[in-house]
């Protein structure tokens, strides 16, 4: 055994998401080579006080801790918020590690830059490592399935965190080839662009509200 | 001009409360009128993403609570300003909460704006929006972030006008009046 520990918070509510997706592979990865790792949904354990008592000892406990999460309205959703606030008044007694993994449904990776700043700055009020954070534009393409099962289309994230499981491993922080790797458009922007806005014109079509799709319920009556 | 607040604080931020004082006084100094919404006292649920929002129900949450409410005056304000602590450069996971509630109030059809992907408006003329972030002792590297974040959801809320200042306990309440009344006329000036 490693004896090493690694917890993996889940940021999305939503179940099997892309997130918990990312996380699977990431601690399956780890798992392999007899590291003890945890996932946590961070929504469920908010609402389950048994769960979040869990939660709290396995991140005291953990050498590196992960945030995997989408992204809500340019930063991290409300209850990754809320959890970080209550994770940051933990006293802590041993040196940890902290990186994060973010996915956007837009194509560009970098709509992800500052929620990474803020996992960084997290980390920085806690006295924790910063060991980086991967940014993955157009999450559409995971869509929550397991990434074993998908194509080309996300072979750069495969690999990037594969390069990160190696890392880890060898006690290193986020590879620069991981983070550039992730970077780096698979999909053409209108291409992308073209496929999201025919996948939202088809859930309204298949909900029946094609039509209604622009409504407008809190229009101010002038 | 109707202001809505969003005050993402909670009763023991005492100096949150000043610097909210102050704005208040600065907003019917220049003859707006003013709503706020304490979202502390509100009930407001996690956006939970399943999108109904845009394919079920569209341009209002499945969730029934005071999130509509809140959805509702911002949509329908002409300034909207959020004021909260700075949580580690972003905004408070109270106010986070009411701010991922909104996403009814955008299309979920994507344009491209300055090269960008980016949700179309849903509703035309979208409010000036400006940001008041609230620091015990003041921290430049999330003042910086915070800075940023606000300039990111104007982007994505097609404000336009925008404008953020982080206040720090440290700053004297005529330092932080300042500081706000500036804010407040850089908008008047750029409208």
């Amino acid at each position: 055994m490693s004896g090493k520990q690694m917890l993996a918070l889940v940021g999305s509510p939503r179940a099997h998401s892309t997130s918990e997706r990312l996380a699977q592979y990431l601690a399956n990865g780890l798992d392999a080579h007899d590291w003890q790792v945890n996932i946590q949904h961070i929504s469920t354990a908010m609402r389950k006080p048994e769960r979040w008592a869990e939660l709290e000892a396995q991140f005291l406990q953990a050498d590196v801790i992960v945030l995997v999460f989408p992204l809500y309205v340019d930063a991290l959703p409300a209850d990754a918020t809320l959890a970080l606030e209550k994770l940051a008044l933990l006293r802590r007694t041993h040196p940890q590690r902290f990186l994060s993994i973010v996915n956007c449904g837009f194509v560009e990776a970098s709509q992800n830059d500052v929620a990474t700043k803020i996992c960084r700055q997290f980390a920085r009020e806690c006295g924790m490592q910063w060991s980086g954070g991967l940014t993955i534009g157009g999450g559409g393409a995971i869509g929550g399935r397991p990434l074993k099962e998908l194509g080309g289309m996300v072979a750069p994230v495969v690999n990037a965190l594969d390069m990160i499981i190696t890392a880890l491993l060898a006690g290193q922080d986020v590879p620069a080839e991981a983070y550039t790797l992730t970077r780096r458009q698979v999909v053409p922007t209108w291409a992308y662009f073209c496929m999201a806005n025919l996948g939202m014109i088809k859930g309204a079509l298949d909900h029946h509200v094609l039509l209604r799709i622009n409504a407008q319920p809190y229009l101010r009556a002038e | 001009m109707h202001a809505v607040i969003l005050h993402g604080g909670t009763p023991d931020d005492t100096g949150l409360e000043a610097a909210y004082t102050q704005l208040c006084n600065a907003i019917s100094a220049k003859g707006w009128t003013v709503e706020t919404h304490r979202l502390a006292e509100m009930s407001i649920r996690h956006c939970v993403g399943c999108f109904n929002c845009w394919l079920r129900t569209p341009g209002e949450c499945a969730i029934q609570d005071d999130g509509r409410t809140v959805t509702r005056a911002q949509v329908q304000c002409d300034v909207k300003i959020y004021l909260t602590p700075v949580s580690f450069g972003g905004y408070s996971g109270l106010l986070k909460t009411a701010v991922d509630r909104q996403i009814p109030a955008i299309s979920p059809l994507f344009i491209m704006v300055n090269g960008e992907m980016h949700h179309k408006l849903r509703y035309p003329n979208p409010p000036a929006f400006f940001a008041i972030g609230w620091q015990r002792r003041p921290d430049a590297d999330s003042a910086g972030i915070f800075a940023e974040v606000v300039q990111r959801n104007a982007l994505n809320m097609h404000s336009p006008v925008s404008g953020s200042v982080v206040l720090s306990g440290e700053q004297a309440v005529n330092a932080q009046r300042g500081l706000i009344d500036n804010l407040l006329n850089n908008m008047e000036v750029k409208q």
